[in-house]
């Protein structure tokens, strides 16, 4: 196993625990008490937070282990870009239709739900993009 | 109309073995990772042209005689 695909499943399980926890958490305790409550949106701030620090850890850590990024790698970097770009774009965009259609009655919908998608869009972008990453080192392997 | 040829083949293992070098040996002097020679030598993926040169280079031989296709 290269340090790239080390560096793909730890970049996966670490976004993909901050989205899924994310998600899970906000539509557990509703817009409402997430936006009203404060300890929620405390929490969630820290679990980004542990996150990004784990997340800039690891960069840290590996860059100085002896790497050889080759043309396998940069080609398994440049699909897994391509699909996670379009992948994203598709989350957000049908997160935002559901949103639509559920409040287009009510004519406005709470403001945490845009908090919400700010970032788990962020974090869906890194979860799936190493994601795919680690599905093509499998089949290139 | 005959059918192309599409699919890759080599016998890098083979001639990596008559010269007693492992794929680890064959990744640091192709500048690539051992995991990259496992997948050619597989099938797996099919390597640039350059790699595919610098390959035939290190194993002694002409590119023709490392890759041919069916």
């Amino acid at each position: 196993m290269n340090v790239t695909l080390k560096k793909s499943i730890i970049t996966c399980s670490i976004f993909g625990i901050m989205f899924f926890y994310l998600m899970a958490h906000f539509i557990i305790v509703g817009p409402n008490v997430f936006q009203t409550v404060r300890i929620h949106m405390l929490i969630s701030k820290f679990i980004i937070f542990l996150g990004g620090a784990s997340f800039v850890i690891m960069l840290i850590l590996t860059k100085k282990k002896s790497n050889v990024f080759d043309e396998r790698d940069e080609l398994i970097q440049k699909q897994s870009s391509m699909i996670g770009l379009m992948l994203t774009g598709m989350f957000v965009f049908i997160f935002s239709m559901v949103l639509y259609v559920y409040y287009s009655d009510k004519g406005s919908l709470e403001v945490a739900w845009v908090w919400l998608i700010a970032y788990s869009t962020f974090s869906f972008a890194y979860f799936i993009t190493s994601l795919i990453s680690v599905y093509l080192y499998v089949k290139y392997e | 109309m005959n059918k192309l040829p599409s699919k890759l083949t080599n016998n890098i293992k083979v001639l990596r073995t008559k010269l007693n070098l492992t794929q680890e040996d064959l990744a640091i002097k192709t500048l690539c990772t051992r995991q990259t020679i496992n997948a050619i030598e597989k099938n797996k993926y099919s390597p640039s042209l350059l790699l595919a040169y610098k390959i035939a280079y290190i194993l002694e031989t002409s590119i023709e005689q490392v890759f041919g296709i069916e």
